[in-house]
């Protein structure tokens, strides 16, 4: 999955800068105040955030224009030929930067890092905190010089706003300006620490409370278009993430899925797109873990090889940091026989016996297919186990806070659109953001505006759904009840909206044969009016063509003309469906009739 | 042993029904080179005991020896490889097989399996005493030849005549019209008409003597009747009275077969009542005839019948005709259940209009 390796890139080397920063206990207390201050900034400095690793994955100059032109990031006016070597040298804060590292200057990271520990503290500083704030680091990692008088100079007054003395190894002393937003990421990491480190600091109901208002000052930011508070993203051409990666939350409180769903128990099913995989990243980031994710492997082998990884890789380096397993669609796995969920089972028995002792925090989330056994013995894996799985049954999300969310990254993208077409969009693609965000990218590679006529024809934003055969049997046999006013796009009724559904609906789900048996299986338990029997009729007319022309294709191997089936079933639809739920059955009894007579 | 197979004649000379076949066929093989042949006629005609005659005719007692085999053939089809499984009856000199039971791929048995049983000479056949020598070749017997598709005949042509030096095809069908005329036209095709009352009569009054039965009068004449010109049936029939009362009183009824009779409560309960409830209780009970291996084409007919006989003489006509036309959707599709629903239907709904239109 593109957004699981997207993800990844950011995240150790965060989570080794809090391993090794975070364990001073007063800092957590501060780190908490100053939390609530900052929040407003959140979402800019989560913008920043993403753009910087983004821009890494380019090539190498791109990454060094990029890190210039980032306003935030902080520029040093004269820096002496023997700071050259820390440049490079460094390799702690951003990922992409080991690849410019050469051989001779890594060596050098260790005493770096001493000195820029050792240098705050014989200067002024006002916030003991400072002392293991990234932005000393950030001084080195410039790589390119830029003469931005306003951002260093070798006099503090010459500088507004908060300044911190650099001394270079020349021993020249420069004051550097602070960026607001670095210092709200160091507070941010911190607090994260804070918060997980013991269960939980804060009551569950100031949680509840400020992720209430967070969302609500988003949607006020969404709404107002108001695009002056946003950063001005200079973002080269070349410059291609993809927006569902780019706008991933990357904390609980951005997540627009229910809020129960983050807090409590972590169930992690639903329909593909909502954010599943986004949100067993985010928990295990929240509580410290590097995330391993085995959802590229389905068989039980390289499922049990990855979780051996995971376990004995954490007994070797006992100081590294501890992994939480992430095992995405979980029933894929299962659907290859139990092997998986067995090799699972087995491990986390033999983990129970021999229990490290470590952090017992397990989130674990289960289908519906092996509740209780499972749950009771990953309560004691020593490792977290995140399984995700897709469940049709789950409820989607409310349209309205995805448009929201929609719009607040229009905006971002300085992408013209309109509320409507939001909501057309939304509901097109069935509530699946992810699904509704590539649409929304590629239409902004196109063009400036998207309309509501655009996103109708646009066959991008569709994707393949394909459904249970008794979801198509209870379209087929349901009407829909108009409550929900389908705005008529492009001049088509309602009748031939519900036409495209069915049609899509039926041949995503592509067994026509089993489709029809359950049709004719169902029919004749409707309760439609027909006292002259011509609807029935008709029905089983269209059955028996349907048979017929089944049985042309399988012979000559036409299998174009299958296309043509669909329409069968949409043609019983209009003749039969009701309002009232029906009662569905399988079509056992002529399977078992096939049973006896093999076609 | 039901009497059926009991008493099946053994050889060509045994035959009775169809001796003028019996004896020609005789002739045909044992002076000279036997062509490919095609059996064709109505069921419980003896089709398949001349088959089984002339095999024993061409290669003595050891045609008789079969085993059953349940075979299964990986094919390769270009892209992909296709499993097949095939019930095989086959001696050391034939093989018989049911091509058309693996349905719609029928041709890939036919272009793979065939050719290949066709193409292998049988090597220990030498020095048979007793027969001759231009019987060292296999013969296929091929079952329900007009039930193999379009393709699998045509890809059948190339074989019979490629491999007529080593191998012999005895096709078996009801009906001669759905073999392709080439297939037709390269056989010896034989008719076997239905036998004769007289000659079911005939046949029964023979099991009776040697089963040693007192038959009352005119109860020969009664099964042979009953049975539809077919002799199996007939046999069947009279086995079945045999196993309910013995001896035979004078005015013993024949029981009908047990299908019949559901077909006929089947078309009581349409003439009762019409509507979509009705038939899906019909049509459980058309399940149920067509689970118990009752054909849907005999389904269908025998329906018609009695529905014709409790009709008004004024739909008489049209009903036949959709009868007609729902049988001929039912050979083209393959799920029969679809198709005599459908008649079942529009039969409901022709008879509840004219009941509308004559009492309103």
């Amino acid at each position: 999955m593109d957004a699981d390796m997207d993800m990844d890139i950011p995240l150790p080397e965060e989570l080794e800068w809090l391993e090794t920063n975070a364990f001073l206990p007063e800092e957590d207390e501060e780190e908490v105040e100053l939390y609530t201050e900052e929040e407003e900034d959140h979402q800019q400095q989560q913008q920043q955030k993403q753009q910087i690793p983004d821009s890494s994955r380019t090539n190498p100059l791109g990454r060094s224009i990029t890190a210039v032109l980032a306003p935030e990031s902080i520029s040093i006016a004269d820096l002496s030929p023997v700071s050259e070597n820390q440049i490079n040298g460094k390799k702690r804060l951003w990922s992409g930067k080991d690849n410019s590292a050469d051989a001779s200057s890594s060596e050098k990271v260790s005493s770096d890092e001493k000195r820029n520990r050792i240098a705050p503290p014989g200067s002024e500083i006002d916030e003991d905190w400072l002392r293991f704030s990234p932005p000393m680091e950030n001084i080195d990692e410039t790589p390119v010089v830029v003469e931005e008088e306003k951002f260093v100079s070798r006099f503090a007054s010459e500088i507004d706003g908060d300044c911190i003395p650099v001394t270079g190894p020349s021993g020249d002393r420069v004051y550097a300006k602070m960026s607001r937003v670095e210092r709200n990421d160091v507070s941010k990491k911190l607090n994260i620490k804070g918060y997980s480190y013991g269960l939980i600091f804060e009551p569950i109901n100031d949680l509840m409370q400020r992720v209430e208002q967070e969302a609500f000052t988003k949607v006020l930011q969404a709404s107002s278009e108001s695009p002056s508070d946003l950063i001005p993203l200079e973002i080269p051409v070349v410059n291609e993430q993809l927006w569902v990666d780019k706008y991933a939350p990357n904390s609980f409180t951005e997540l627009l899925s229910d809020e129960q769903t983050n807090r409590e128990v972590l169930l992690l099913c639903g329909p593909p797109g909502l954010g599943k995989t986004t949100l067993a990243h985010i928990a295990a980031k929240h509580c410290g873990y590097r995330v391993i994710n085995a959802s590229d492997d389905r068989s039980s082998s390289t499922i049990e090889a990855k979780i051996l990884d995971v376990v004995q890789m954490n007994s070797v380096m006992a100081d590294s940091k501890p992994k939480c397993l992430v095992i995405d669609e979980i029933d894929g796995a299962l659907g290859e026989g139990k092997g998986a969920v067995e090799v699972i089972l087995k491990m986390v028995a033999a983990e129970k016996k021999s229990d490290v002792g470590k952090e017992n925090v397990s989130q674990e989330a289960q289908s519906g297919r092996k509740p209780s056994k499972q749950r009771r013995k990953t309560a004691s894996l020593s490792r977290p186990v995140i399984c995700i799985c897709n469940d049709l049954f789950a409820p989607s999300l409310r349209p309205l806070r995805q448009v929201a969310k929609l719009q607040y990254i229009c905006n971002k993208e300085r992408f013209r659109t309109s509320s409507i077409a939001l909501t057309a969009l939304a509901e097109y693609t069935e509530c699946d953001i992810r699904s509704c965000l590539n649409t929304l990218q590629f239409l902004n590679k196109k063009k400036e505006t998207i309309n509501v006529l655009e996103i109708s024809s646009q066959v991008v934003g569709r994707k393949d759904i394909s459904r249970s055969a008794f979801d198509v049997w209870k379209e087929v046999f349901q009407k829909r009840k108009m409550k929900r006013e389908r705005k008529p796009f492009n001049g088509c009724n309602s009748m031939s909206s519900d036409f495209d559904l069915l049609h899509s609906l039926i041949s995503n789900r592509g067994d026509y044969e089993l489709t029809l048996d359950g049709i004719h299986e169902n029919i004749l338990q409707l309760h439609y009016h027909d006292p002259l029997m011509q609807k029935t009729l008709k029905c089983l007319n269209s059955l028996g063509v349907s048979d017929v022309m089944h049985q042309y294709i399988m012979r000559t191997q036409k299998m174009s003309l299958r296309v043509y089936q669909p329409y069968i079933a949409i043609t019983i639809r209009n003749l039969i469906a009701q309002v009232e739920k029906p009662n569905i059955e399988w079509p056992k009894s002529f399977q078992r009739y096939l049973s006896f007579h093999p076609i | 042993m039901l009497w059926v197979d009991k008493y099946r004649p053994k050889t060509l000379d045994k035959i009775t029904v169809h001796e003028d076949v019996a004896k020609n066929l005789k002739k045909l093989v044992t002076e000279q080179d036997c062509p490919h042949l095609l059996f064709y006629g109505p069921p419980g005609s003896g089709k398949k005991t001349l088959i089984m005659a002339v095999l024993r005719q061409m290669f003595g007692p050891g045609a008789e020896k079969v085993k059953i085999e349940n075979k299964t053939w990986k094919i390769d089809a270009g892209t992909r490889t296709i499993d097949l499984e095939l019930t095989t009856l086959s001696s050391t000199h034939h093989v018989e097989l049911n091509p058309s039971d693996v349905g719609f791929q029928d041709r890939y048995i036919v272009q793979e399996i065939i050719k290949e049983m066709a193409r292998n000479r049988p090597i220990d056949t030498k020095g048979k005493k007793g027969y001759k020598d231009m019987y060292v070749m296999a013969v296929l017997v091929l079952n329900e030849v007009d039930k193999l598709s379009r393709e699998a005949q045509h890809s059948l042509r190339r074989t019979m005549e490629k491999y007529s030096a080593s191998c012999r095809l005895i096709l078996c069908c009801n009906s001669s019209s759905k073999v392709t005329e080439a297939v037709r036209s390269r056989c010896l095709n034989v008719r076997i008409n239905a036998p004769t009352e007289e000659q079911i009569m005939g046949v029964l009054e023979f099991i009776g003597k040697k089963e040693g039965l007192q038959l009352p009068p005119g109860f020969a004449a009664r099964i042979a009747a009953q049975s539809n010109r077919s002799l199996r049936r007939a046999i069947l029939l009279f086995e079945t009275c045999r196993v309910q009362q013995y001896p035979f009183i004078n005015n013993q009824v024949i029981p009908p077969m047990d299908w019949e009779q559901y077909v006929s409560e089947i078309a009581s309960d349409i003439m009762k009542e019409q509507s979509p409830k009705r038939l899906f209780l019909v049509r459980g009970k058309l399940y149920e005839l067509l689970i118990n291996c009752i054909p849907p084409e005999i389904i269908l007919k025998r329906l018609l019948s009695e529905l014709l006989k409790k009709l008004d003489a004024e739909l008489k006509h049209e009903v036949c005709h959709w009868a007609a036309y729902y049988e001929h959707r039912m050979r083209l599709g393959q799920k029969a259940i679809f198709h005599i629903e459908a008649f079942v239907a529009k039969f409901m709904s022709i008879y509840k209009a004219f009941l509308i239109a004559t009492f309103g």
